[in-house]
Formats: C-alpha cells, structure tokens, sequence
C-alpha cells in the first residue's frame, strides 16, 4: 500500500523540491511533478492535473501566495498546502484567507506533512 | 445491655404500661375505656409487626443457607471449575495485555527514533547528492545556502572558505546577516585553526549561535560556516541539524575542493592548449 495520491511541488529550491520528492516517494507516493515557480506550476497544473499541491512562498517570478490565488480561481477544490521557510503568522494568515488548506513551516517534517494529508483526505490509507 | 428478646420486653412493657393506666384512671376517676382499646390496638399491632419480622428473620437464614449450599456446589462441580479457570485465564489475559502494552509503547517510541534517523539520513542524501551534482563554486557554495535555509532553517547565517594565499577568512556566503554581523573576528580565526565545531548562546545579540568548520578528510579546514540566528518557529539546533552540520561541513569541504580543483585543472589546461597552439607549427 503507499500513498495513492499525486502532488505537485512547488520550491525554487532545488534542493528542497528533491527533498520534497524524495520524502514523497518514501511514503509509497508514484505520481509527483515539480515546479520551481509559481507561473511554471499554473502551466503544469493546466496540462497534468494533481491531488495535491505543496508550494513554498517566497519564489521568484510569481510567489506562493499569488500562485495560490490564480489556482483558486482555476481550481477550487484543489488541496494546497505551504510550506515555507517563514513560521510568521502575516504569511500564515495571508495563505489561509487566499484559501491554502494547511500551512508547513520548514524544515520537512514527514510526520506533520501525514497529519495535514490524514487531515485533508480522511480516507487516506499508507 | 438486655438480652431479653424483643417479643418479651414487649409484653413486658405492655403489661407494665396496662398496670399504669389502671392507677392513672382510679387515682382521677375517669373512664379508661378509650386508653384501653388504644392500647389493645397498639399491641395486636406490635404483635403483628414481631410476627413479621420473625417471619422475614426466617426467610432470610433460609436464603443464606441455600446461598452457601449453591455455592458449595459450584465449587464443586465441572461448572464452579470452569468457571475458576476462566477467572485464571482472564486475569493472565490482563497481564499479558498489559505486557503487549508496553512491548508497543517501546516499538512505537522505536519506530518514531527510526522515522527521525531515516529522515535524518533521506536529508543527508539529498545534501549531499545536491552538493556534489556540480563542480562550480559558485553553485557549491549556493546549495549550501539552500541547505542552510531550507533543512536546517537557519534564517541568518555566513559561510567563510580559508583565503589559501593571503590567510584568514573570505566571506563568500550567507543569508540574512547585516553588514557588521559579517565581521571576521579572534573567535572565528581560533574556530578555523581549532577545526572543531562548537555550540554557543552568547549574551551578545550578534554572537554567533554555532561554528562549524568546513574540514576535508584529512583534518584540513577550508572554511566556516557561522550560524547567527535560526528561524523564529524552530526552537534551536536540533540533533538532526548537528548531524546534518557534521556531514555538511565534511561535504561542502570536499565538493568545494573538488570544484576548485576542476577550475585550477581546466585553467591549467587551457593555458597548456595555448601554449601548445602557440608552438605548434602552423
């Protein structure tokens, strides 16, 4: 069993988005994509769509927070998670009211990105 | 105390309280008769409730007896055995429960020490992994930061390489530091010549919060990286960022090595290209 879902990173870092991926594919997850913006993963989301997003906030081009709003418009129930460097409650807040459904603050924590997924898709099984 | 039983007390007092009225009534010359019938009522009644009680008395050692008789033949018979055996073996259920309890808590508190040690070590791959997927400095030197911020969420730090012609530190790194907090000072000098990592939570408000020198496999310091400040989230360095600093000193020292390396050699090897182009006969 492993995790049945597909996600779409989304970090200017390259090397936390292998992190991310890596992490991902421990837990059993087959199917992840990566983005290093947030104008990359709109295009991304448009051609391949996914079960959930993870997406940093600060990032060149166009930032979590405006990916975020753009994706809500496109896709309204679509899980979005941050995680980000930041654990200030100004960008916390900002990403919930643009519609981010769980906020991560950095480094990874797998136990805690479980939690958020249990949360999320309360069905889930790993 | 009177051992008198109750029924004949009451007779008594009956009787004694008749004789009473008898006198009251002569002495004041007033028909009894009414008093009379009250206490005849009075007693019938007592006599009633004596009876009563004697018969539920009665009823109630009969109950207990045969109570003591069933279970005197449970105990004895396969039933009353049985039952024995299960009351064992329910209570070595418990104990056994309890045992597999706390057998789980230990697996449990193991799995999660694994859990941590494997994340540990998917981070320690991918560190190292980034660090040595190329062989310019300038990228070395970027991951690291990348690594900094995003594993170890240090939100204010500096990495300084050994200046190999002139000594002492050359900044060539960081993230969130303010000018004067760059300052190459006795501290960082004795740290890079010490070549061990250290720990610290100076009263100053700049002193750096962790040393921890860039050190190849055989003992030579290249550099330092110097941690100001973690993010405001993560309560301080964790046992995973003193691994993942140990690994990461030893791997950027090598990967920056290797980059600087790669850069002399493909110097040294166009100049030699020139050169040969130049005495080549045309």
């Amino acid at each position: 069993m492993g995790l049945a879902k597909s996600f779409l990173v989304v970090d200017d870092s390259a090397t936390m988005r292998m992190l991310i991926i890596m992490t991902l594919r421990q837990m059993g997850c087959q199917s992840v994509i990566d983005a290093p913006n947030g104008r990359v993963a709109l295009e991304k989301l448009a051609t391949s769509p996914v079960d959930v997003v993870i997406t940093d906030v600060d990032m060149p081009e166009m930032n979590g927070l405006e990916f975020i709003r753009h994706a809500r418009q496109r896709y309204a129930n679509l899980p979005i998670l941050i995680l980000s460097a930041h654990g200030d409650d100004a960008t916390r807040v900002a990403g919930m009211r643009l519609g981010a459904n769980g906020y991560l603050t950095k480094p990874l924590s797998s136990a805690k990105l479980i939690e958020m997924l249990e949360q999320i898709f309360p069905d889930l099984e790993m | 105390m009177n051992s008198m039983s109750p029924m004949v007390e009451l007779q008594r007092i009956f009787a004694r309280t008749e004789e009473l009225c008898g006198v009251i009534t002569d002495s004041e010359e007033r028909p009894n008769e009414e008093i009379r019938e009250l206490l005849r009522r009075m007693k019938d009644v007592a006599a009633e409730l004596m009876r009563e009680n004697e018969r539920l008395r009665m009823q109630n050692l009969l109950l207990e007896r045969q109570r003591a008789e069933a279970d005197q033949r449970l105990s004895g018979s396969q039933l009353g055995k049985e039952n024995e055996e299960l009351k064992r073996e329910l209570s070595a259920f418990e104990r056994r429960v309890a045992a597999l309890e706390f057998e789980a808590q230990k697996y449990r508190r193991r799995y999660e020490e694994l859990a941590q040690r494997n994340s540990a070590l998917l981070n320690v791959f991918v560190a190292a992994n980034r660090l040595h997927s190329t062989l310019a400095s300038d990228e070395v030197i970027r991951i690291a930061e990348e690594i900094l911020w995003d594993m170890i969420a240090a939100s204010a730090f500096a990495i300084f390489l050994r200046d190999e012609k002139r000594g002492g530190l050359v900044l060539v790194g960081g993230r969130g530091v303010q000018g004067h907090r760059f300052d190459i000072n006795d501290e960082l000098i004795a740290a890079l010549e010490n070549g061990t990592a250290s720990s610290m939570h100076g009263d100053e408000p700049d002193a750096p919060l962790a040393l921890i020198p860039l050190k190849l496999e055989d003992g030579t310091v290249t550099g330092l990286i110097v941690v100001y400040a973690f993010a405001e989230h993560k309560r301080g360095a964790s046992e995973l960022d003193r691994m993942l600093f140990e690994m990461l000193a030893s791997q950027m020292a090598t990967a920056i090595m290797c980059a600087r390396l790669y850069g002399e050699t493909i110097k040294k090897l166009r100049s030699m290209e020139s050169f040969i182009n130049l005495i080549k006969p045309a």
